[in-house]
């Protein structure tokens, strides 16, 4: 058994952060213990593997996608990028469901502020608030063989938004919980009839199949809840069995 | 580290100043991607992080603080958003997925003969602080100093979770005949 100073020195040795007289010390130790040569020996056999370990070749493109997503001057930048490079039929796709939605809602609908809920409830078509630039707060994608999914919470301007895609093939429900954030659900929106919604200040849930977009309006509760440990809880399920849980983690703005 | 360049840089930048921005990018991405490859395990979800660090990093450069280094910076955004993809992506699945998950077993792993695998896969299995560390210290090569200011913890803490952690390494390399018990 090595003594607890004896480690740390040997491991601080392996940084190189040992003054001249601690280094005397440790080869004092060392010229008497074998434990200690030995520890100090695997020590340096882990230090040798973890250095001989090769560096990762960067993905081709990444680069360039990383310089296009960038603006410098017309900050903030949102995140679409990402998605697109993950799957661009997909989004494509979420394009033309989005266009459906839109095609098919009684016009389009401008969210005001001043709107109740008792309005905001009948409301169909993707109305995100527009002409202010999107500052991403948290997002989550989720892609498995039957369902594809991304959730992210935006601010534009003063309203807050959680702007949320779902693909899936088979009946699925996603449960949107936000009791873990202060954050309040103020109006849902739903592109389409097919989509059933259930809503309460805390929770939003959603069961359908195939594909489909909505936006939940939201409304900061209690601003003394310390922002940097928020999250917005998501589960998705497909005939009571759970498929998939995370947090959606609110990012200090 | 390229500190003044970097600080004439980071000027530039703030003046919109595309050329300075690529050079930051060139000075940094690969060395962003490697740590947060080695922190997620992941080429797609280090990808990811690598991006979204750099466009956070730009988005907010404004708010850099000269007083620190633009690679502690860019370094401190992409380790806490590899961590934040890893408790975002924090998955509830059935029992074969989650075995699935956790990479191949020991057998696995001595059988497939392939060192960097396995010092990856017990990467892995460190809770996220120390691995964060270690991959800052042993992949990165930055001093005590770096990593504090980096995580923004105090240099002891730093201490006592590199050695903790590279016990933990240690242990399981030796459990896995790697390293020699």
């Amino acid at each position: 058994m090595i003594d607890e100073a004896v480690i740390e020195l040997i491991n601080r040795e392996l940084d190189n952060d040992l003054s001249e007289s601690e280094q005397t010390e440790l080869d004092k130790i060392l010229a008497k213990s074998e434990s200690a040569r030995h520890y100090r020996a695997n020590l340096k056999s882990l230090d040798t593997l973890m250095a001989k370990q090769p560096a990762v070749a960067m993905p081709d493109g990444l680069h360039e996608t990383i310089i296009g997503s960038i603006r410098l001057t017309d900050r903030p930048v949102s995140k679409p990028a990402i998605i697109a490079r993950r799957n661009w039929t997909r989004v494509a796709g979420y394009g033309l469901a989005t266009a459906a939605g839109l095609l098919l809602a009684v016009g389009l609908f401008r969210f005001s502020p001043d709107m109740g809920l008792g309005q905001t409830d009948q409301m169909t078509g993707t109305m995100a608030p527009r002409n202010d630039n999107p500052v991403l707060l948290g997002d989550y994608f989720v892609e498995t063989d039957k369902l594809s999914s991304s959730v992210s919470l935006e601010r534009r301007g003063a309203e807050l938004l959680l702007q949320v895609d779902l693909d899936s093939q088979v009946p699925t429900e996603l449960s949107v919980n936000f009791s873990g954030s202060n954050l309040l659900v103020k109006a849902v929106t739903q592109v389409d009839d097919n989509l059933k919604l259930t809503q309460s200040p805390n929770r939003v849930s959603v069961s359908g199949q195939g594909r489909h977009g909505f936006t939940v309006f939201l409304d900061r509760g209690d601003d003394t809840v310390n922002t940097m440990d928020q999250a917005i809880a998501l589960e998705y399920s497909s005939n009571g069995r759970l498929i998939r849980e995370a947090e959606l983690i609110v990012r200090d703005e | 580290m390229h500190k003044d360049r970097d600080k004439e840089l980071v000027e530039e930048c703030k003046k919109g100043d595309r050329q300075a921005m690529d050079r930051l990018v060139r000075q940094y991405e690969h060395a962003v991607y490697n740590a947060a490859y080695r922190v997620l395990g992941n080429p797609d979800d280090a990808a990811d992080v690598t991006q979204t660090a750099f466009v956070r990093a730009f988005q907010n450069i404004d708010q850099f603080n000269p007083q620190f280094r633009f690679f502690s910076w860019i370094y401190r955004i992409a380790v806490n958003e590899s961590i934040n993809q890893i408790k975002r992506r924090k998955i509830t699945e059935p029992v074969a997925d989650t075995q699935a998950a956790r990479g191949p077993g020991v057998d696995d792993i001595v059988a497939s003969g392939q060192l960097s695998d396995e010092v990856q896969t017990v990467l892995m299995t460190l809770q996220e602080s120390h691995r964060a560390v270690i991959v800052l210290r042993h992949f990165s090569d930055c001093s005590y100093k770096e990593i504090a200011e980096i995580l923004r913890i105090p240099e002891k803490t730093v201490k006592s979770r590199l050695f903790s952690a590279r016990q933990k390494m240690k242990n399981q390399l030796e459990e896995l005949g790697i390293l020699p018990a």
